[in-house]
């Protein structure tokens, strides 16, 4: 029965495990996430609309706003991203970090 | 006679043992993904992702971008996928302005490829993501990933 147990996990862990195809956006590699939040900053540079931003951010899970935009921009830096986008992720990022600093959250 | 018997219990063991093996893998304790890409998320999840890229692509107009980013969700028919989702969205009560932007990005792939422009409108891996494109791509960390599909 043991034997028949370690074959069984080997099996559904190694060989053939679960489905990859349900995966939530909070697994996404560092640079998908870093891309995502670019898009965001892209819209929001158009749109002028922070709630919607914040919004769309939830996407990435359930830490503030904020934290993923920072990510993103260390990110962005480390990788080399161009100024163009880095100055469009650091303009939503400040405009979260005056939100925050107000000390109110936008209508969502 | 015993012997037989003997045998037909390891047998049993053996199966058994598998099964709960199975069950425990697949459905109570089964493989987490780490690093993964955008292929790989669950198809409500794709729809927010391909929203938000048609949502990007209204706001600066870069074709070559979006279908970049598009290629990650390696849709079979990005033109098509596009499409049914703004249509979706539209006869749901989604955001006509989320529905406006697919559409319009699905018109502006469409239109690409029948000028015969040089911006392929399928998956095609010679487009590289928007990060794989810059002089610092994300570094890939042996070990770190435990997406099966990364590897392939």
């Amino acid at each position: 029965m043991i034997l028949g147990g370690v074959v069984g996990l080997l099996y559904g862990w190694v060989v053939n495990p679960a489905s990859t195809a349900d995966t939530s956006p909070e697994t996404l590699r560092a640079d998908y996430r870093a891309d995502y939040v670019l898009m965001v900053a892209e819209s929001y540079q158009a749109e002028k609309d922070l709630a919607l931003a914040t919004r769309r951010l939830v996407f990435l899970g359930d830490s503030p706003a904020l934290e993923f935009v920072s990510q993103a921009l260390v990110f962005a830096s480390q990788a080399g991203y161009a100024q163009a986008d880095l100055a469009v992720l650091g303009e939503l990022a400040d405009d979260l970090r005056n939100l925050d600093s107000a000390g109110s959250e936008p209508e969502s | 006679m015993r012997d037989e018997r003997g045998s037909w219990y390891l047998l049993t063991g053996f199966v058994l043992g598998a099964v709960l093996g199975l069950v425990y893998a697949w459905r109570i304790s089964p493989v987490q993904y780490l690093e993964t890409s955008p292929r790989t998320l669950n198809s409500e999840y794709k729809n927010s992702y391909r929203a938000m890229i048609a949502a990007a692509y209204l706001a600066n107009a870069d074709l070559p971008r979006a279908q970049a980013r598009l290629n990650l969700l390696e849709d079979a028919n990005i033109p098509a996928a596009l499409a049914e989702q703004a249509q979706n969205s539209l006869a749901g009560d989604g955001d006509p302005r989320e529905a406006q932007a697919l559409g319009l990005l699905a018109l502006a792939i469409r239109q690409a490829q029948n000028t015969d422009s040089p911006i392929p409108a399928t998956t095609d891996a010679s487009i590289p993501p928007p990060t794989a494109s810059l002089p610092g791509p994300a570094p890939e960390t042996p070990g770190s990933s435990t997406d099966p599909q990364t590897d392939e």
